[in-house]
C-alpha cells in the first residue's frame, strides 16, 4: 500500500488529468470485454503494459511484481477450470494420475480470452493505480458529481489508514516481545485484544484530529491547493477514436475469423 | 508589555473524568516567550485549547486582546488566525496527503486568495526548512519532519500568538536546537510564543515568563530564579532545577562564584567564568544576507572568513547560504558563534537584516548581564 502510495507521487504521468486517464482506461477495458477475438485484448494488453511501464518510469518496482503474480496465479488457475469445464470436441487430456482431465476446442477458445481479458484488465488498471494518487482520484470523483462529502471521507480514510497501519504494527511488535503469539490458541487471542485495541485508539484519533482542524479554521469542507486537471476534450476524443478503432477491428477479425475466442 | 492572553478564573471538566482546569487564572504578554510547566496530565494542553477557542471553560472567562471570546464561528475563525497551536502529536494535526496541501490546509479556510496561500505555504515551508518537500506525501515523512510540517500548518496562518504543546518531545538534541532556533527567529520577528514541556533545561534557556500547573491548577506564575528557589514546588511537580543552575549555586556555595548573574545556559556560565578569569572575547560580525547579496558574498568570504568560525542564523540564511559556505559552527549559529568567540577566535554571524537589531539587543543584554565585552564589528 505504501509503496504503490509512493509509486503514485512518483508516477510520470501523475500530471495527467486523473477523469481523462480514468476516461481512458475505461475504455480500454470496455473494448477489451466487449471484444469476440484475442486481438483485441492482446492490444489492451501491450499498450496498458506500455503506459504502465511509462507510469513507473520503466523501473518495475516488487510490488507490482507481486501484483501480478498473485493476479496471475488465479487467473490461469480460472482459465484452466474454464477450458476443462466447457464442453467441445476435445482437443487435449492432462494426465494426473488418479484423473484426467481433457480440454475442448471451445473451452480453450474461451479461457484463452478470459485471460487475455483478464490481464489486459490488471495491466490498464495498475497504470491507472501507480499514476493516480486517491486524492486526485477523490478530486476525479467531485468533478463527476459524486457527493463531496463521500470525496472527503475517502481522503480522510486513506490518510487515517496509512496511521492504522502504522499503529497496527507498533502493537504487533509490542505483543510479539511479550510472547503474545506463542501457540496458536494466544496467537488467536492476541489478535483479538489488538482488534479491540484498534478501535478504541482510533476512536481517540478521531477525536483529536478533529481538535487538530478545529486548531486550523475547518470550516466543514476541505480545498485543494493544487487541483489536479480536469479531463479536456482531447481525452474524450482520444478514448471516442480507441474505442472507434478497437471495434471496428473486432468487427474485421470476426468477419475474417482470426483468432476469434 | 500588554497581555494578549488573559484567563480569568477558568474552569474546565470533560464528562466523566473530572476536573481538568480549576480557576486558572494567567496573562500571556505580548511579545514574551512563556514556559508552562507541568507533569502530565496538569491541564496543559486543556489550556491550550481554551487559548484558540476549541474548548470554552465551564466558568470563568478568556481575554484576547482585552476583549472577552465569542464564541461564533465568524469570531472564532478570527480568532484562530491570530492564535495558533501546534498540538503535541503531529499525527493529531496532519491529515492532508502531501507537504503542501497540508500547509495550505488553514489559508484555505480563511478563504484567502490563491496566490497569498502559496505565498504563505512557501514562506512556512522556508522556515521550517522543509522547501524541498513540498510534494511529498505526509504518510512519507519521518517523525522529526511530521513536528516540523505540524508547525509550518500553524506558521501559514501568521499568527500574532504562537502556541506549542510539547514542540522538542521525541525529537532528537539536534532537531532540538533546530526547533529551539526558529523559535527564537520567530520570536524576533514579533511573534508571542508559548511552549508546554517537561524539559526544564529547555524552558530555562528559553523563556522569559514561567507557568507551572499542576492537577488543573496554576501553583506558579512568575521568573525562572523565582520558581527554582521554590524547592517544595519542583518537589511536588516532581522537577528538579537544571544542572547549569544547580552548578552555579554548588560554585556560589564552595565561594568559586558569585550567585548572580544566574546562568540561563552553558554559554552564559562561560560568559560569567570569561569575566572573572578576565579572558578576552573573541569579536563578532554580522553580515546581512539576502538573494541579492549571495554572489558579493560569495566573492569576499573566503578572506573574511579567514581564521574565523562562521554561523548562519535563521531560515533565510541557512536556505541561502549553507549549502554553498562552509560552517565549523553547529546549530544553532548564533550560540554556535558565542561558543566559539568564547574560546577567543573571532566570528562571522550571516543573517538577513530584519533579524540584525534583535541579535544586537540579544547580544547587548547578554553583554551588560554578564558584564563582558562582546566586539561587535560592522558586516
Amino acid at each position: 500500500m505504501f509503496e504503490l502510495d509512493e509509486m503514485a507521487y512518483r508516477s510520470a504521468a501523475l500530471r495527467w488529468s486523473p477523469a481523462g486517464k480514468f476516461v481512458f482506461v475505461l475504455t480500454l477495458l470496455v473494448s477489451s470485454l466487449l471484444s469476440k477475438t484475442l486481438i483485441i485484448p492482446l492490444i489492451v494488453l501491450l499498450l496498458g503494459t506500455a503506459l504502465l511501464g511509462y507510469s513507473v518510469r520503466f523501473r518495475f518496482p516488487m510490488v507490482i511484481g507481486i501484483i501480478i503474480l498473485e493476479g496471475l496465479g488465479m487467473i490461469l488457475l480460472g482459465g484452466l477450470v474454464i477450458a476443462a469445464v466447457t464442453p467441445g470436441t476435445t482437443v487435449g487430456t492432462l494426465d494426473l494420475m488418479i484423473l484426467q482431465i481433457t480440454f475442448s476446442d471451445a473451452g480453450v477458445s474461451t479461457a484463452s480470452l478470459v485471460t487475455l481479458r483478464a490481464l489486459a484488465g490488471i495491466s490498464v488498471m495498475l497504470f491507472f493505480a501507480t499514476s493516480t494518487p486517491i486524492p486526485h482520484f477523490a478530486d476525479m470523483l467531485v468533478r463527476f458529481k459524486v457527493p463531496k462529502e463521500f470525496a472527503e471521507l475517502m481522503v480522510l480514510v486513506y490518510r487515517y489508514s496509512f496511521m492504522l497501519l502504522d499503529e497496527a504494527g507498533k502493537m504487533h511488535l509490542a505483543a510479539q516481545c511479550r510472547l503474545g503469539f506463542l501457540g496458536r490458541m494466544n496467537t488467536l487471542r492476541t489478535y483479538a485484544k489488538m482488534m479491540t485495541g484498534m478501535f478504541i485508539r482510533y476512536t481517540e484519533t478521531a477525536e483529536r484530529s478533529n481538535v487538530g482542524m478545529q486548531c486550523r479554521n475547518y470550516q466543514s469542507s476541505v480545498t485543494m491547493l493544487r487541483q489536479p486537471k480536469g479531463i479536456t476534450y482531447t481525452w474524450a476524443a482520444l478514448s471516442l477514436v480507441i474505442f472507434a478503432t478497437l471495434y471496428q477491428l473486432n468487427q474485421l477479425c470476426i468477419n475474417s475469423g482470426i483468432l476469434v475466442g | 508589555m500588554p497581555a494578549l492572553l488573559e484567563c480569568r478564573e477558568i474552569s474546565y471538566d470533560y464528562p466523566g473524568r473530572g476536573s481538568a482546569l480549576r480557576d486558572v487564572s494567567l496573562d500571556i504578554v505580548e511579545g514574551r516567550k512563556t514556559a508552562i510547566l507541568g507533569p502530565n496530565g496538569a491541564g496543559k494542553s486543556t489550556l491550550f485549547l481554551h487559548f484558540n477557542g476549541v474548548l470554552r471553560p465551564k466558568g470563568g472567562q478568556i481575554l484576547f486582546q482585552g476583549q472577552p471570546l465569542v464564541y461564533r464561528n465568524r469570531e472564532l475563525s478570527q480568532l484562530r488566525k491570530e492564535v495558533a497551536v501546534v498540538l503535541q502529536n503531529p499525527d493529531d494535526q496532519i491529515f492532508s496527503a502531501t507537504v503542501e496541501e497540508d500547509v495550505a490546509f488553514g489559508p484555505l479556510n480563511l478563504g484567502l486568495p490563491r496566490d497569498e496561500v502559496e505565498a504563505r505555504v512557501d514562506e512556512a515551508l522556508a522556515l521550517v526548512d522543509m522547501g524541498n518537500m513540498r510534494e511529498r506525501p505526509s504518510q512519507q515523512l519521518s517523525f522529526g519532519q511530521r513536528k516540523r510540517l505540524a508547525l509550518a500548518g500553524a506558521l501559514a496562518m501568521r499568527p500574532k500568538v504562537l502556541i506549542m504543546d510539547e514542540p522538542t518531545a521525541g525529537l532528537d538534541p539536534h532537531m532540538v536546537q533546530e526547533v529551539l532556533e526558529l523559535t527564537e527567529e520567530l520570536h524576533m520577528k514579533g511573534i508571542t510564543l508559548v511552549m508546554s514541556t517537561h524539559e526544564l533545561e529547555v524552558a530555562y534557556s528559553w523563556a522569559d515568563d514561567f507557568k507551572v500547573m499542576n492537577q488543573g491548577r496554576l501553583v506558579f506564575s512568575g521568573d525562572a530564579e523565582g520558581l527554582f528557589a521554590n524547592r517544595s514546588l519542583l518537589e511536588l511537580i516532581g522537577f528538579q532545577a537544571p544542572e547549569v543552575y544547580r552548578v552555579n549555586e554548588e560554585m556560589h556555595r564552595y565561594g568559586l562564584l558569585e550567585f548572580e548573574p544566574i546562568p540561563r545556559d552553558i554559554i552564559e556560565m562561560r560568559l560569567k567564568l570569561c569575566r572573572m578569569s578576565r579572558r578576552p572575547i573573541g569579536s563578532l560580525r554580522i553580515r546581512e544576507v539576502d538573494r541579492e547579496r549571495v554572489p558579493t558574498i560569495m566573492e569576499v568570504h573566503g578572506q573574511l572568513s579567514e581564521g574565523k568560525a562562521v554561523g548562519y542564523y535563521g531560515s533565510q540564511a541557512k536556505h541561502l547560504l549553507a549549502m554553498t559556505l562552509p560552517s565549523d559552527v553547529r546549530l544553532p549559529g548564533l550560540k554556535g558563534c558565542l561558543d566559539k568567540m568564547i574560546d577567543g577566535r573571532d566570528a562571522i554571524l550571516y543573517t538577513e537584516p530584519r533579524l540584525v537589531p534583535a541579535i544586537l539587543r540579544h547580544i547587548n543584554n547578554l553583554a551588560q548581564r554578564h558584564q563582558v565585552a562582546i566586539k561587535i564589528m560592522d558586516g
